[in-house]
């Protein structure tokens, strides 16, 4: 192993300007799917605050009996699309329609009645099942006690169709990043098997197997990859932080943040093993053993 | 400990390489396999060490039959085998030590032992003081005996050199010579292929003559 990485970093060392480049152009492959990333958690982050912004009322009957109050209760607490469940008591429904409109306030108190219902407000989490805030529904209106309920789906599924369209266009951008990087790598690597021919067919007489020929031209590929990875997620870090503490960008400024350590690591793996796939590729392309 | 029967090689020109050829070389034995170039010399050195399979024929080489070894078998034969290249085929990047050592680093030896049995070889042949040197900085005839070094290091059984001196003034083929015959008598079997008559006569051996493909003794 030693002597792989040793004659693999002699290897990128020989043809430093070559590697210099191959290294940029990965570098700047893995930079466009980093930045996708970042751009989509964030936007997922800011698509699970925006749900919590259309919650799901469920309006209760005047005469709901505490145990059907119960049931419904546990039946949301139960849910796990619910990220959180209010009370709210006609009281209190009262109060906060009087607090946010005078006008309409004054006339439902000189009625001298209360017919603002008790409801459930539920916060509803990001990122259910297809057809599961629906079946909820459902659910909940054929429960005793349940009057209406209330939920704007035509917002939330506008928001989620846009969300499931940015995930498809990063799915598509990493399959691409993925074909460039293999394909760069191969490239690069396969000049350098091929600029190493003579050495190779030495190798061979002298009774090398084929892991060991292979070995620094595989480390050499996982290398370049470990390197542009690196530097594409160390570049966006700083970019972040500079967007973050920029205040040039007001409207962003605290509100972005850096890739999660489980996705920038993942990245990094990625493009360690990428690199080393397209050299795999590249050594027996070029080298028929 | 070679053994070839009724071996025909063909490259798909007019004639074979090599037609018919059959020879056998006991251990210990060395030999010189003489014609003019273009002969069939170095088709024969190349089926030795697998790196050609022959049409027609057996071949046996330390007791193995080289046309039944699976891909992964080559590997092994070749390394109890040394060779010798007329053009020394030495790694113009590594270190003179780092040639030798890497027919013992494929082996998969400890770094201890690379050491050890590398500096050994590299004294036993006067070429230690250049271990650090790169093979562009050399001579020609201490390019050759770091070619033999790498070969002999390994300890092989068989000796292939393909035109050893071949690019050697006077005096350094006498030294070569002189080596090889000492090899020899070490108990290695080797096979010496030149088209030049001054090294038969500076170390007599029995002689396989190749000519059109045709081997006579």
């Amino acid at each position: 192993m030693k002597y792989f990485l040793v004659t693999a970093l002699k290897n990128l060392w020989e043809s430093r300007i070559t590697s210099f480049f191959t290294a940029v152009t990965l570098a700047v492959a893995f930079g466009f799917l980093g930045a996708y990333l970042v751009v989509f958690l964030n936007i997922k982050g800011a698509f699970s605050a925006a749900n919590e912004k259309f919650p799901l009322t469920v309006y209760l009957s005047d005469g709901v009996t505490a145990a059907q109050m119960d049931a419904i209760e546990g039946r949301l607490s139960s849910d796990p699309l619910a990220a959180s469940v209010g009370y709210t008591s006609k009281s209190q429904a009262l109060k906060d329609f009087s607090g946010s409109d005078q006008e309409e306030g004054d006339l439902i108190n000189s009625m001298g009645m209360n017919p603002l219902p008790a409801s459930f407000d539920v916060g509803l989490k990001a990122g259910g099942a297809p057809g599961s805030a629906e079946k909820l529904i459902q659910g909940l209106k054929s429960m005793p006690g349940v009057e209406d309920v209330q939920y704007l789906q035509e917002e939330a599924g506008r928001l989620k169709n846009l969300f499931n369209s940015f995930e498809l266009v990063g799915l598509g951008l990493g399959l691409a990043v993925l074909i460039g990087v293999v394909f760069i790598s191969y490239s690069t690597l396969r000049l350098a098997v091929l600029r190493h021919a003579s050495e190779i067919e030495v190798m061979k007489f002298l009774g090398s197997t084929r892991p060991f020929i292979m070995g620094p031209f595989l480390a050499e590929g996982a290398l370049q990859g470990f390197a542009a990875s690196g530097i594409s997620v160390g570049f966006l870090y700083v970019t972040v932080r500079w967007v973050e503490t920029s205040k040039a960008l007001p409207t962003l400024s605290g509100d972005v943040h850096f890739l999660p350590p489980g996705v920038w690591i993942g990245l990094m793996f990625a493009g360690t093993l990428l690199g080393f796939t397209g050299s795999f590729f590249a050594f027996f392309r070029s080298l028929k053993m | 400990m070679i053994q070839f029967y009724h071996v025909t090689k063909s490259y798909g020109g007019p004639r074979p390489a090599v037609s018919d050829v059959t020879f056998q070389l006991k251990k210990g034995e060395m030999v010189y396999l003489t014609g003019p170039s273009g002969a069939g010399k170095s088709t024969i050195i190349k089926l030795i060490l697998c790196a050609e399979e022959p049409d027609d024929g057996q071949i046996l080489v330390a007791g193995r039959n080289v046309a039944r070894l699976r891909q992964s078998d080559i590997p092994g034969l070749r390394r109890s085998i040394g060779v010798v290249f007329q053009d020394f085929k030495l790694i113009e990047r590594k270190s003179i030590f780092e040639n030798v050592a890497l027919s013992l680093r494929v082996a998969g030896a400890r770094e201890e032992k690379i050491r050890e049995k590398t500096d050994s070889v590299l004294k036993a042949l006067d070429i230690y003081k250049k271990k650090d040197s790169y093979p562009l900085e050399l001579s020609g005839g201490e390019q050759q005996r770091a070619a033999l070094a790498r070969a002999l290091v390994k300890e092989p059984v068989i000796l292939l050199a393909d035109e050893p001196t071949g690019n050697l003034d006077y005096d350094t083929t006498q030294i070569i010579m002189g080596i090889i015959k000492d090899i020899n008598a070490f108990g290695t079997t080797i096979i010496l292929a030149t088209h030049n008559r001054e090294l038969i006569e500076m170390v007599p051996r029995r002689i396989l003559h190749i000519e059109a493909g045709v081997v006579t003794e």
